[in-house]
């Protein structure tokens, strides 16, 4: 199946260039420019405001960046208003000039999609132009300004193979909310009490290296930003960072990540890496940072970092991750760090909740994860490899002063290789930062943030004395 | 207010219907978009240290869009300032009552390690802001831009839709009409498409502009966790562009081309009044 991969983000006018040379044949053409193009990426579109040499047959060439090596930069033929049909954009002209003595038309490179939104209405669409109708979908985002989408609902993808919404990779987050020039979906507007920000209903969906700022949305009714309905299975949510969403959000408080749906018991859902923070209920709800129970097939949780989860009232609780509850699911929990939880219930600190109130009747794996001091016993983390009663001062974030957060590891933090090691499925070996733990042969950490570096490069030193 | 409205039917009954209003945008989030292009990190050099240069518009644009400034006062202490309220509070690697610690040593040396970073530099000692403000008075940061560029904001009152998006669907601009007369009259009250009646035009509320993207649901389990909203049709809002033809001289047949680019936006006074370009589906009966 082919990959085909698009940029999304606002700036259209990334840079205009005058093709010089172009080798290959439609719909592919190796072009070369008389200055490079800079600031490109793959999945850009090249739009060429073309006439006929002297003037007239006017058509609006759209060509697709799919290939940038060096000064070669490889543009796939889409369409034209014309109807004129496939063309190199070496030999199109502007209309200026004479018959004879023709002006080469130059290509202004722009982003494909302005907003997540338009993206997912472009693969709701059965006849897309931009890609196979059985293609992979990469939707790659930059970090142009922050995107406002507030109501993005992946509910069909008709007839593709996958669908990716990840970022560029000059534009990723480095672990910390907040980076300048990265890619963040800050709504303006709420999203509507139990609709997420990005809602997902299709099977083989990635969200990767996004970060979700709710920060915007205290005084809405928004309560969740990733929502899985139940068709979704081999959906893997990995590397994101979700954070700051406090108020009163209305009927039931905050839940970043939620699955509402069952699934089928052989579906899979993977929610890796990702960086869950202050999310604070103010009126009388629970919070919970994953509330994942609802999965009937198998679930993998690994690598999350968890911290402040606030509920508000007398009997609501604060949880960090709950899963496990549907008889004959299976959910495995590793690797996680759960952190500040405030709740005024008894018992209502919850690091790890294995269906309501422990109630669950699916299996539950846990291993390696760290629950901290304000967590109930009976909640705590369990399992081989697992830490409990840990003080913030023991796990050592790097900086939790609201409005600078960064939840990497410090230097003596217990978390440092205290995980066990996870494989590369999924890319789980990939950090927050996106160190690959396996490729350095680290130990792991605990949580989103491989901290603790390799020591291959510094094998023992033996000396012999005689 | 600017809106993106879906061109012919999606293929699948859950899938986006023609007219929908797919997507919305204030004024102000058009405003803020170009603004951010404007001061984008990447436009901002590095100082010989490898320390953001302190560029005047880029300082007061950090200002008017974050909440907190902090400053590194010495090898263990930062200062926190709400820029809102002028708060301050300091912070170190000891916890203070909320749990709140920096290793300020550990804090900027990872960022400077990103080559977007935004650590500034004054008398030796680092100072950054943080978590992005709700209420950007972006008119306010564009009377910066003005000030230290040759950008002006009335050159960027469109949002910046791709070709692509241009050609899949319809955008246009409305606002909110202040009606100076009988607006249930109804050949008055289409005139206000075409603002022909002299009503007071003005930029529609926050909370209207997000009910135009509202979908529609069915709440199940109410009340509980497990509380959940089966979505029936992604939109609850639509323009039937079809019937305003003649009064916003629109081409359906252009429009329904996905091969042309059809773009009706335009400048505020020629707005038309957007409760009556768009309709509720189920108050209709279309749904």
């Amino acid at each position: 199946m082919a990959t085909t991969t698009v940029s999304i983000g606002s700036n259209q006018s990334i840079d205009t260039e005058t093709p010089a040379s172009s080798s290959g044949g439609g719909p592919l053409y190796v072009v070369t420019f008389g200055t490079t193009p800079s600031g490109i990426s793959v999945g850009d579109i090249g739009f060429m405001d073309t006439e006929d040499a002297g003037g007239g047959n006017a058509s609006d060439y759209t060509f697709l960046v799919t290939v940038i090596s060096g000064a070669n930069i490889t543009l796939k033929y889409l369409t034209d208003t014309g109807g004129k049909g496939d063309n190199s954009p070496l030999g199109l002209y502007t209309g200026a000039g004479s018959s004879g003595s023709p002006t080469q038309a130059p290509v202004v490179f722009k982003r494909a999609f302005s907003t997540i939104t338009l993206f997912e209405g472009m693969v709701d669409d059965a006849s897309p132009t931009y890609w196979g109708t059985t293609d992979d979908v990469v939707g790659e985002c930059h970090g142009d300004s922050a995107f406002t989408d507030s109501r993005v609902y992946f509910d069909n993808k008709q007839s593709l193979a996958s669908v990716k919404l990840t970022v560029h990779e000059d534009d990723r987050h480095d672990g910390k909310a907040g980076t300048a020039g990265k890619v963040v979906i800050r709504p303006t507007a709420g999203s509507g009490h139990n609709n997420a920000i990005i809602d997902v209903n299709i099977d083989n969906f990635i969200m990767e290296w996004i970060e979700i700022d709710l920060g915007s949305l205290d005084s809405t009714n928004t309560n969740k930003a990733v929502l899985f309905r139940g068709t979704n299975d081999d959906n893997i949510i990995r590397n994101n960072i979700i954070h700051d969403k406090g108020g009163d959000p209305g009927g039931s408080g905050p839940f970043p990540i939620h699955v509402v749906g069952a699934g089928a018991s052989d579906d899979t859902l993977s929610i890796l890496n990702n960086i869950v923070y202050s999310i604070i209920e103010t009126s009388n709800d629970n919070a919970a940072a994953m509330l994942l129970d609802a999965w009937a097939g198998t679930m993998n949780v690994y690598n999350n970092t968890i911290y402040n989860v606030q509920s508000a009232g007398g009997s609501k609780i604060a949880i960090g991750i709950r899963a496990g509850r549907v008889s004959g699911s299976t959910a495995n929990v590793k690797n996680n760090i759960v952190a500040g939880l405030v709740s005024a219930a008894s018992n209502g600190e919850r690091a790890y909740e294995h269906g309501p109130a422990n109630g669950g009747s699916g299996t539950l794996n846990e291993a390696y994860n760290l629950s901290d001091d304000t967590s109930a016993t009976a909640y705590d983390a369990s399992g081989t490899g697992s830490l409990i009663n840990q003080t913030l001062s023991d796990i050592d974030f790097v900086n939790t002063v609201a409005g600078s957060e960064d939840l990497h590891l410090d230097t003596d933090s217990v978390c440092r290789e205290a995980g066990v090691d996870l494989g590369t499925t999924n890319e789980v070996n990939i950090d927050i930062d996106g160190v690959d733990r396996d490729a350095t042969g680290v130990t792991w950490d605990m949580g989103a943030d491989q901290a603790s570096v390799s020591d291959a490069g510094s094998p023992a030193f033996m000396m012999f004395l005689d | 207010m600017e809106i993106v409205v879906k061109v012919n039917d999606g293929s699948s009954p859950s899938s986006y219907r023609d007219g929908d209003i797919v997507q919305a945008f204030s004024m102000q989030q058009i405003y803020y978009c170009h603004a951010q292009h404007k001061c984008h990190v990447r436009n901002f050099d590095f100082t010989t240290d490898g320390m953001r240069v302190a560029d005047p518009l880029l300082v007061k644009f950090l200002e008017k869009t974050n909440t907190y400034k902090f400053e590194r006062l010495n090898s263990n202490d930062v200062k926190r300032t709400n820029l809102i309220t002028g708060e301050e509070s300091i912070f170190n690697t000891t916890p203070n009552d909320n749990g709140e610690r920096i290793n300020v040593y550990q804090y900027v040396s990872r960022r400077l390690k990103n080559k977007n970073h935004l650590i500034f530099r004054s008398n030796g000692l680092e100072y950054w802001y943080g978590k992005s403000r709700s209420d950007i008075d972006v008119d306010s940061v564009w009377s910066d831009i003005e000030t230290h560029t040759d950008f002006l904001q009335s050159d960027h009152i469109h949002f910046p839709l791709s070709d692509i998006e241009k050609r899949m669907f319809l955008p246009m601009s409305c606002c909110t009409h202040g009606h100076s007369h009988d607006h249930t009259d109804l050949p008055v009250h289409n005139a206000c498409l075409d603002c022909t009646c002299g009503c007071v035009l003005s930029e529609s509320s926050n909370d209207f502009i997000s009910e135009r993207l509202s979908p529609i649901f069915i709440v199940h389990d109410e009340g509980s966790d497990e509380e959940y909203n089966e979505i029936t049709y992604k939109r609850k809002y639509q323009v039937p562009y079809w019937d305003l033809t003649s009064i916003l001289s629109l081409d359906v047949d252009d429009i329904r081309n996905t091969n042309k680019e059809v773009d009706v936006r335009t400048s505020l006074p020629l707005r038309p009044a957007a409760d009556l370009l768009s309709r509720d589906k189920v108050v209709a009966g279309v749904v």
